[in-house]
C-alpha cells in the first residue's frame, strides 16, 4: 500500500505541475501587442493585394446578403434595456432585415456597365419585417428592383431604375443620395458604382484586436477583428488607448458604467487562384446598460452595469468571374 | 456427470438471489452514471469554448492530458478495489460515498464562471475535469464490477448486465433530450448550467439507491491486470496490435457525433435540433449493431470492418456534397444512413479482440482476457482524448469565434470559413481520415478461414482437456462435435466456421460443460492471472463475472 500511496502522490504532483504550467502558458500582454503591431503592417499589405484583384477585372459579378438587426427600444440616453416583458411596448423588439443584392460589372476600355438587382423585405409601419410564415419567420419580399448604369469614356452616365431613365448627364452631377427617396435601391449604390468597393474601402488598423491568416486547399483567408470604444461624450477610440478598456485577448473587458457603446468589426477576405472570391463584414454594437436591484438583507438599491448587443450587421459578398472565353460586352441602352 | 457437480450446477442456475428491485435500482444507477458521462462527453467542449470563451486549443490540450491520465486511472482503481475489505463489501462503499461528490463535480463542471480571468478559467477547467475523471473512476470501476459479485447465479449476472447496459445507453442520451428541451427556453449558458444541476442532483440519488439495494454475495478473487503487462501483451500479439492501432485511428469518425452540437448551434442556429440529429444517428447505429451478426455470417470481421468503414466514409462524402444550405431535415435524413455502419464498427472490434485471444491461445496456450480488455479500455479513452484534441485544433484552424465573456450572453458571428469548417468536421474530414483505420488492417491476418482452423484446434484441445471429467455421453458429444468440425474439407468457408460449430454441437452443451467445470473448480470466478493458462471454460465463466465491455453504444464517447 505504501507503494500505491507513493504512486498516487507522484501522479497528483505531476498533475499539479501540468495545471500550473498550463495556466502560465498564456501569452503576456506585451508580447501580444508586439505581435499585433507586427501583424498590422502585413495585414494592410495583404488586404490591399487581395481586395485589388477584383477591381482589376474587366468583368465580375457577385451576390451580396446584407442582414441587419437593431434592438429598436434600447434606451441609448438612459442606457437601459427593455426589461418588462409583460408590457408589450417594453418587450425586446428586434427589428431585422435581410436584403439580397446581385451585382454585375462590365468594363470595355473606359466604358463601364453596372447592373444591380435588389430584393428587400416588406416592413410594417414600425419597421418590423412581415412574414408569410410566422412560425418559421419566412419574410415577405418586395418585387425586385433593377438598377442599370452606363458610364462612358466621355464622362457621361445614364442611370435607369426598372427600365426608366432617372438620370442622364455628367458623372459629377449624379447623386445617388439625392435620388434615393424615389428609388429605394439607390441607397445600395455608391459613388464608385460598386457596393463592394464601398465596403472594402481601405483597411483599418484602428483598434485592431486580432489578425489571422489561413490556407485551405488553394484558398487564402485573411481575417481581422477590431474593437472601438465610445465614451459618454461620443468620442470613439481604440480599445488599446481607451481608459475604459482593460485586459487583452479573451480577458478584454470594459468599464460599462462609463462606456456608451463598443463597436466590434470582423472582416474576412478569401481569395482563390489570386482572385477575391468572398468578402465578409460583420459588425456588432454593444450598448452599455444598467440594472438596478434591491438587496434583500439591507434594502439598499444597487446599480450594476452590463454590455449587450443592440445592433448587428452581417454582409457577405460572394464573387464570381465569368469565363475569359466569353466575350465582354456592354449591353445597349 | 458427478453428482456434486450437478448439484452445484443446479444451485448456481436455479436459485434466484436478485429481486426485481435489484434489477431496477442497479439499472437506474447505470442510467445515472451514463447520464453524467453523456453530459460531459457531449457538451463540455462546447461549454468551455462557447460559454466560458476559453480558447479551443487550451481546451483540447486539457482533454488530451486529462483523458490519457484517466485511462491509467482504471487499473489503479481496480487494484484499490481488489484490496478493499469493508463490511459493506469491496465495491459498494465507493458507489455510496462517491455518488455525492460525483454529482457535485458535475455541477461544478458546468458553472458559468464567465467573470474569471482566462488563466483562472483554465486552471478551474483542469482541476474540475481531472477531479471529475478521478471521481468518475472511483464510482465507475466498482459500478462495472458489481454485477460480477451480486449473485452466484450466472443467468442472473448475465441478465442484470444486459438490462443495465440497455438502460445505461438510454441514460447517455438523457443530456441530449434535456438540452434540446432547455434550449427552447433558455440561453446556451443557462441551458448547460441547468443540465449540470439537474443531472448533478438526480444522479447521486440513483447511484446511492443502487449501492444500497444491491448486495455483494460473491467474493471476487479476480486480480486487476497490470497495465505494463498489457503493453507487453500488446507488442507480443501482433494481431492484437494491428487491431488496436486500427481502432485507435477510428477517433476520426467520432468527430461526427462530437460536432453535432456545433452544427445545430452555428449552422442551423437552433440548439433544439440537437435531438433531431443525434437521436436518429443513435438509432441507426443500433440498427447497424443488430445487423452485425447476420453480416458476420457472410464475411469475416476484417472484411466487415473495412466494408463498414468505406460505406460510412462514402455516405459522409455524399452529405458533404449536398452541403449545408439545404433544409436541416435533409441533412439529418442523410446522416441517418451515414450512421448505419457505425453500429457495426462498434461491435466488430470486440469480435476481433476475441479472435486475437483465440489466436494467442492457439499459439501460446495462454489466454489473457484481463490484459486484453484492459488495453481495449485504455485505447477507448486515448481515442476519446485524441478526438477532443483534434476537434479543438480544427475549431482553432477554422477560426471558430469564441465569445468575449465581458459581453452578456455573447454569441459572436461565425465567418463563412468557420461554418464551412464546422460542416467539414462533420462530414468530409472524418470521411477521409477514417479510411486510415484500414491501413493497420493490412497486417491483420485473422481471416475467417484462418480463424476456422484456429477454432478447430482449440475445440479439440479443450475437448481433450475437459472431456474426461464428465460422463462419456456428454464429453463424448463434445469430442464428436470436434471430430465433425475437424473432418470438414479444408476448413470452413470464410465466416461460416461458427455456423458449423452451431450445427454440429452441442456448442451450448460444450459451454454448459465449461461453466460447470469452472464452477466446480472454484466457487468464484476464475482468476484471469497474467500468463496463466486460462481456458475457454474460464473465459465463458468470466464473461458472466466481468461486466462485458459496452457493445451497445459508441465506446469511444
Amino acid at each position: 500500500m505504501n507503494k500505491m500511496k507513493k504512486r498516487i502522490t507522484l501522479l497528483v504532483l505531476v498533475l499539479a505541475l501540468v495545471v500550473l504550467l498550463c495556466s502560465a502558458c498564456n501569452q503576456s500582454e506585451t508580447d501580444y501587442l508586439a505581435e499585433l503591431d507586427q501583424n498590422s503592417a502585413t495585414y494592410v499589405q495583404d488586404y490591399n493585394a487581395m481586395s485589388a484583384t477584383v477591381f482589376a477585372e474587366n468583368t465580375y459579378r457577385y451576390t451580396a446578403t446584407i442582414y441587419t438587426e437593431n434592438l429598436s427600444n434600447f434606451d441609448y440616453e438612459n442606457r437601459e434595456m427593455p426589461t418588462d416583458k409583460l408590457d408589450e411596448s417594453q418587450e425586446e423588439r428586434k427589428k431585422w432585415a435581410k436584403t439580397n443584392v446581385t451585382y454585375s460589372f462590365t468594363r470595355v476600355g473606359a466604358d463601364c456597365y453596372v447592373e444591380m438587382t435588389v430584393q428587400e423585405p416588406v416592413l410594417d409601419e414600425s419597421g418590423f419585417p412581415t412574414f408569410s410564415d410566422e412560425k418559421f419567420k419566412k419574410p415577405v419580399y418586395q418585387e425586385d428592383t433593377v438598377m442599370q448604369l452606363w458610364s462612358y469614356s466621355n464622362g457621361n452616365v445614364l442611370l435607369k431604375v426598372d427600365g426608366t431613365t432617372v438620370y442622364e448627364g455628367e458623372k459629377g452631377g449624379l447623386s445617388f443620395a439625392a435620388l434615393e427617396g424615389a428609388h429605394r435601391v439607390l441607397k445600395y449604390a455608391s459613388d464608385e458604382f460598386d457596393l463592394l468597393s464601398a465596403y472594402v474601402g481601405s483597411p483599418s488598423t484602428e483598434g485592431l484586436f486580432s489578425v489571422e491568416q489561413r490556407k485551405w486547399f488553394g484558398k487564402k483567408i485573411l481575417a481581422s477583428q477590431n474593437y472601438l470604444v465610445s465614451n459618454l461624450a461620443g468620442n470613439t477610440e481604440s480599445f488599446r488607448s481607451s481608459a475604459l478598456a482593460s485586459g487583452y485577448k479573451e480577458d478584454l473587458s470594459f468599464d460599462w458604467s462609463r462606456v456608451s457603446t463598443v463597436s466590434t468589426n470582423t472582416v474576412c477576405l478569401t481569395t482563390k487562384k489570386n482572385k477575391l472570391i468572398s468578402f465578409e463584414y460583420y459588425n456588432e454594437i454593444i450598448g452599455a446598460y444598467q440594472k438596478t436591484a434591491t438587496q434583500i438583507w439591507n434594502g439598499e438599491t444597487v446599480t450594476s452595469w452590463y454590455g449587450d448587443r443592440v445592433f448587428a450587421e452581417k454582409s457577405v459578398f460572394e464573387i464570381e468571374y465569368p469565363s475569359s472565353k466569353i466575350a465582354v460586352e456592354i449591353p445597349s441602352v | 456427470m458427478d453428482q456434486s457437480a450437478t448439484l452445484e450446477k443446479n444451485l448456481l442456475t436455479d436459485k434466484k438471489y436478485l429481486k426485481k428491485k435489484d434489477y431496477i435500482t442497479f439499472s437506474m444507477a447505470r442510467f445515472a452514471a451514463a447520464a453524467i458521462t453523456g453530459l460531459t462527453q457531449g457538451y463540455l467542449l462546447i461549454f468551455y469554448t462557447s460559454v466560458l470563451g476559453i480558447s479551443p486549443v487550451a481546451v483540447g490540450v486539457m482533454f488530451l492530458v486529462a483523458k490519457i491520465f484517466d485511462g491509467f486511472n482504471d487499473p489503479i482503481m481496480g487494484t484499490i478495489v481488489d484490496k478493499t475489505r469493508t463490511k459493506y463489501g469491496k465495491m459498494r462503499p465507493y458507489l455510496l460515498f462517491g455518488a455525492i461528490p460525483f454529482g457535485i463535480i458535475t455541477i461544478l463542471l458546468f458553472l458559468p464562471i464567465t467573470s474569471m480571468s482566462s488563466s483562472l478559467k483554465i486552471v478551474y477547467m483542469y482541476v474540475t475535469y481531472i477531479l471529475y475523471g478521478i471521481i468518475g473512476t472511483v464510482v465507475g470501476v466498482p459500478l462495472d464490477g458489481l454485477p460480477a459479485v451480486a449473485s452466484p447465479n450466472t443467468d442472473e449476472r448475465t441478465k442484470i448486465v444486459s438490462i443495465s447496459r440497455v438502460v445505461g445507453s438510454i441514460g447517455e442520451q438523457s443530456a441530449l433530450v434535456l438540452y434540446s428541451l432547455f434550449a427552447i427556453f433558455l440561453s446556451m449558458k443557462y441551458s448547460y448550467m441547468t443540465m449540470g444541476i439537474v443531472i448533478g442532483i438526480l444522479a447521486p440519488v440513483f447511484l446511492i439507491l443502487g449501492g444500497v439495494a444491491i448486495k455483494e454475495r460473491v467474493p471476487s478473487s479476480k486480480e486487476t491486470p497490470k497495465i505494463l503487462d498489457g503493453f507487453k501483451y500488446l507488442f507480443q500479439n501482433k494481431q492484437f496490435l494491428a487491431m488496436i492501432l486500427s481502432n485507435l485511428l477510428t477517433f476520426f469518425r467520432n468527430l461526427v457525433s462530437a460536432s453535432i452540437i456545433y452544427i445545430v448551434t452555428y449552422i442551423y442556429c437552433n440548439g433544439s435540433l440537437n435531438i433531431a440529429f443525434a437521436l436518429p444517428g443513435a438509432i441507426a447505429s443500433m440498427i447497424g449493431m443488430l445487423f452485425a451478426p447476420k453480416l458476420k455470417k457472410i464475411m469475416d470481421a476484417k472484411q466487415l470492418f473495412i466494408a463498414a468503414t468505406v460505406f460510412h466514409s462514402v455516405a459522409l462524402v455524399v452529405v458533404f456534397l449536398v452541403g449545408f444550405k439545404v433544409p436541416w431535415y435533409a441533412t439529418a435524413a442523410l446522416m441517418f444512413f451515414a450512421m448505419l455502419p457505425v453500429g457495426i464498427l462498434n461491435v466488430v472490434p470486440h469480435l476481433m479482440a476475441m479472435d486475437t485471444l483465440d489466436y494467442w491461445e492457439d499459439k501460446t496456450d495462454k489466454r489473457q482476457e484481463g490484459v486484453c480488455f484492459a488495453i481495449v479500455s485504455l485505447r477507448s479513452k486515448v481515442s476519446s482524448a485524441f478526438k477532443d484534441f483534434f476537434l479543438a485544433y480544427l475549431l482553432t484552424y477554422f477560426l471558430f469565434a469564441t465569445p468575449l465573456t465581458t459581453i452578456s450572453d455573447h454569441s459572436p458571428w461565425q465567418m463563412s470559413f468557420a461554418q464551412e469548417g464546422l460542416f467539414m468536421i462533420f462530414t468530409i474530414i472524418p470521411a477521409a481520415l477514417n479510411l486510415l483505420s484500414i491501413v493497420p488492417m493490412i497486417f491483420y491476418r485473422l481471416s475467417g478461414k484462418k480463424m476456422a482452423e484456429i477454432q478447430q484446434r482449440l475445440v479439440v484441445r479443450r475437448a481433450e482437456e475437459f472431456g474426461d471429467m464428465f460422463a462419456e455421453e456428454e464429453g463424448g458429444a463434445l469430442v464428436e462435435a470436434a471430430e465433425i468440425v475437424d473432418s470438414q474439407e479444408t476448413g470452413c468457408s470464410d465466416g461460416a466456421y461458427e455456423s458449423v460449430l452451431e450445427e454440429t454441437v452441442a456448442a451450448e452443451t460444450a459451454q454448459e460443460i465449461f461453466r460447470t467445470a469452472s464452477a466446480t473448480e472454484s466457487e468464484s470466478c476464475p482468476s484471469a492471472e497474467n500468463g496463466a493458462h486460462v481456458t475457454k471454460a474460464d473465459k465463458e465463466s468470466e464473461k458472466t463475472c466481468d461486466t462485458e465491455k459496452d457493445e451497445g453504444g459508441n465506446d469511444d464517447e
